[in-house]
């Protein structure tokens, strides 16, 4: 199974070397091939080991084919080293050690005789984090997509659509609403636009005919915040109290993006958007988002999670499950899903904006399985919510004030999802 | 229809671009062609066999991996022209192979073999395993008196393993050791250490006469001091090979994607003039850059263009237990416009070159601590270090980590 060892873009404490430790514990004692990088002139504590690459430089230069690539990983047999150096020249992220006294290089091999990445698990903040690729790796497989999407740049809904289509697989129908998401020429499965009304309605019509034949093709609707939240919620609301059998997944941009950036129900506290102007009046949205993805977990529905593309192997596990589960009854997802041009964001930042969202705690990853709540991931040190909204403009009036206002919500909202996570105490 | 990829050579280079048109093209037909009467390896690894590092059979492992399905290989075929109109390319036992597209990947030739009074078989030139195994074989069955001729990389990595394997060694240089690889202090300390390890090194000195008397050869040198030899080796650098047909004087340019002027002719390794980071165009004869170059030629070959990234010379070479690696531009004078830092420690040196504000060379002694492939990651991508550059003297390693990760968050490299 590939595991993978991601490094987050975060500074180690200074004095921390646990990683290090742990490694050379793993490795029996010999050098450890995690390294600290301590460069306190710029403010810059981190570690260093190899990335693992797939397209890995030094395996293609290694004369003695010692370097190989197995299973996701770089391997480097010592015996076959004659320590030429050339890897440790080639290197452009500087991943592979020269020993100290003997004449080879060597690196790491993701703990292949520990068993899992001790320097991961040994991390107090989570800055390695081992996860399993696998999924990820499988997405890769088949382009669901025909070329020639119309989206804008950095868009969060065109990768969520895409994992969606990759992890459900080809016997599907899809569901969408007059949206940025109207690929329905560009998916390579069927696809059946609504109205905002009626994406729900739609969606029963048509899984319970399937149902009734005996076919077990699924369907799944990837519909934006406004046709989940505002305009469609009444149907959405009456299906999932109906238990009807489908996967409702809502992408959520936090506004009307299509239509040129107007206010939702998602749309956070503080934001701008072009009906909730910043000015001599206005300060952006006057109140807190409405907290859809709960309201739906609590009308006893199978399944409801929340999700990013900044966790693919969350995500990607979510919509396996909630597939499943829409086989008996209703199943929820709602994805946080950036928008650049109506966040105001650079676009090559999307997935990180949504890791910080995650992290800040503004956007728990939580999922209620037939009614019992828990946490899929749990950031181990919390940031304040200023680390997700210093990525975009919309936010950029805000005052420390109304940051305050904005951080009371989310840690309103984070504590409401933490009680119901937890067991009822009898009085 | 399959694409018919005909690549000549089995090198670094050929290799590399084997394996990635096989990644790309599922329904490719590779075939590769040497000269040589052996399995594809590298020439890198040919002075590990002299001191025993490595045997002979584990030259040959690395290609035991290159993907066979869509692979063959033909060994002893040497190619003597090619006729781009008719896309073919003409064998020297008169075969013909018919291509759609063609990786030129012949690599070079040790320059000059001939030294005026000694017959040609008792000089030896060091590129092929057949080149290894005369030597060996004649060094088995003689005395070991040998007097290398030429001041390269290879002459001084075939000097010390012939050293320790129990040669007596002498290097005859025109000027000074390694002086297109280090600066003039770091080649004075590298033959200091050549000497130190029982190596004779005449810097500065030329062959001025030959002759062979009682099975022993008497080398005169141009201050009439003699020398005596039961063989000599010439290591005085390498020319590009060439074919009828592809006519250039010298290396074959390349655009970068290596492409060639002629149609579907493709060029890499050391057989192709390439453009380097600091804006030459010239062969880099470096093993990391041919397998870089093939791989690219590979990719474009078959249809995927990415480009290559700029050449950045680079060596690394051990002695005595001492480590030492080069890159970019050894030397540069200061009213070119180098800045030269320098940090010499008890045992161990370490100089960078800077111009206009970017690192443009580096060199080391004993520096293990070191990843020298993110200095060569910072040359590369010509990152400007001005205000860093007294921090990455300093602190070479976490600098150059810290500017690598800037450039990459900015979408550089
Ligand atoms: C002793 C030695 C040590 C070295 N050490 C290092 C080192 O430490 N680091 C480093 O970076 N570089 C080193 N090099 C240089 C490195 O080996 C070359 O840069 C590299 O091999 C170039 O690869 P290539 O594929 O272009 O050519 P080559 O490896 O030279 O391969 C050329 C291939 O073409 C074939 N060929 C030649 N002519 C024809 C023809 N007419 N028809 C068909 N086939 C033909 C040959 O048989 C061979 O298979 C060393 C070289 C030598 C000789």
């Amino acid at each position: 199974m590939a595991k993978m060892l991601i490094k987050k873009h975060e500074s180690c404490p200074a004095d921390c070397s646990q990683c290090i430790q742990a490694c050379a514990a793993a490795r029996g004692g010999a050098d450890p091939v995690v390294e600290k990088i301590s460069l306190p002139e710029k403010g810059y504590e981190t570690v260093l080991t190899c990335n693992q690459c797939s397209d890995s430089v030094c395996v293609d230069v290694c004369p003695a084919g010692a370097l190989t690539a197995e299973d996701g990983k770089v391997m480097l047999n010592s015996d076959r080293c004659i320590g030429c150096g050339l890897c440790n020249l080639s290197c452009p992220y500087g991943g592979i050690f020269s020993a100290k006294s003997a004449h080879k290089s060597f690196k790491c091999d993701g703990c292949r005789e520990y068993g899992s990445a001790a320097c991961a698990e040994n991390c107090p903040l989570g800055i390695l984090e081992e996860t399993d690729a696998a999924a990820v790796e499988e997405q890769y497989c088949e382009d669901p997509c025909s070329p020639g999407m119309q989206f804008c740049a950095g868009c969060g809904m065109e990768l969520v659509l895409r994992m969606v289509l990759r992890s459900v697989g080809p016997d599907i129908v899809l569901f969408g609403a007059p949206s940025c998401c109207v690929p329905a020429d560009r998916v390579k499965v069927p696809m059946y636009s609504t109205l905002m009304t009626n994406v729900a309605s739609a969606m029963t019509g048509v899984s319970r005919y399937f149902h009734r034949i005996g076919r077990e093709t699924i369907c799944v609707s990837v519909v934006g915040d406004g046709g989940t939240c505002d305009i469609g919620f009444g149907a959405l609301s009456a299906a999932a109290e109906r238990g009807e059998k489908f996967l409702f997944i809502c992408y959520d941009n936090e506004a009307y993006m299509n239509t040129g950036i107007q206010r939702s129900s998602r749309t956070p506290y503080g934001s701008w958007t072009n009906t909730t102007q910043v000015g001599s009046v206005g300060r952006g949205k006057s109140r807190d988002a409405k907290d859809v993805p709960m309201l739906i977990a609590e009308h006893g529905v199978n399944y409801a999670a929340t999700a990013t593309i900044a966790y693919p192997e969350d995500f990607i596990r979510k919509v396996k499950k909630g597939a499943e589960a829409a086989k008996t009854g209703f199943a929820y997802i709602h994805v946080l899903a950036p928008c650049p041009t109506g966040w105001k964001m650079e676009p090559e930042k999307s997935v990180e904006v949504t890791r910080a969202a995650v992290e800040t705690n503004y956007f728990p990853l939580w999922e209620c399985d037939k009614g019992e709540y828990r946490f899929t991931y749990k950031p181990k040190k919390v940031k304040n919510v200023s680390c997700f909204t210093d990525y975009m403009r919309r936010f950029a009036h805000l005052d420390e004030e109304e940051i305050a206002i904005l951080q009371g919500y989310v840690d309103a909202r984070y504590s409401q999802i933490k009680r119901l996570t937890q067991p009822v105490l009898p009085d | 229809m399959s694409t018919k990829y005909v690549i000549l050579g089995a090198g670094p280079a050929a290799q590399a671009a084997a394996k990635e048109i096989n990644l790309y093209d599922d329904d490719a037909q590779i075939t590769l062609y040497s000269a040589e009467d052996s399995a594809p390896y590298s020439p890198v690894a040919l002075p590990y066999l002299l001191s025993g590092e490595m045997k002979e059979e584990d030259l040959f492992y690395k290609c035991t991996a290159l993907p066979a399905e869509n692979i063959s290989f033909f060994r002893n075929k040497k190619a003597a022209s090619v006729d781009p109109a008719s896309k073919t390319v003409l064998f020297e036992d008169g075969e013909t192979a018919v291509y759609d597209r063609l990786l030129v990947a012949i690599g070079a030739s040790p320059a000059g073999k001939d030294i005026p009074g000694i017959a040609r078989e008792d000089v030896f030139v060091f590129r092929t395993l057949a080149d290894y195994k005369a030597l060996q074989d004649r060094l088995e069955r003689e005395n070991k008196e040998v007097v290398i001729c030429g001041g390269g990389l290879v002459a001084v990595e075939v000097a010390e393993k012939l050293a320790s394997a129990g040669c007596t060694v002498t290097v005859v240089v025109r000027s000074r050791l390694l002086r297109k690889y280090f600066s003039e202090e770091m080649g004075a300390c590298i033959t200091e250490l050549l000497r130190k390890h029982g190596i004779s090194v005449r810097d500065g000195r030329n062959v001025a006469a030959a002759s062979k008397k009682d099975g022993k050869i008497r080398l005169t040198l141009d201050d009439n001091t003699a020398l005596s030899a039961d063989l000599v080796v010439a290591a005085m650098g390498v020319n590009p090979n060439s074919l009828d047909g592809l006519e250039t004087d010298g290396a074959i340019e390349v655009d970068e994607y290596m492409r060639t002027k002629w149609e579907d002719v493709y060029a890499a390794g050391d057989v192709a003039s390439v453009l380097l980071f600091n804006g030459e165009k010239r062969p880099c004869p470096i093993s990391p850059e041919a397998a870089a170059q093939g791989k690219t030629a590979g990719r474009c070959m078959a249809g995927a263009k990415v480009p290559y990234d700029a050449a950045v010379p680079a060596n690394y070479l051990r002695i005595m237990d001492q480590d030492f690696f080069s890159m970019g531009v050894s030397e540069g004078n200061r009213a070119d416009g180098f800045v030269t830092l320098k940090k010499q420690e008890e045992d161990s040196f370490l100089r960078l070159t800077i111009k206009d504000g970017c690192l443009v060379g580096a060199e080391g002694r004993n520096r293990k601590d070191i990843h020298p492939g993110l200095l060569r990651f910072l040359i590369r991508s010509g990152v400007y270090v001005e205000g860093e550059k007294d921090l990455l003297l300093e602190k070479p390693k976490e600098t150059a980590l810290w500017l690598a990760e800037q450039c990459r968050r900015a979408g550089i490299g």
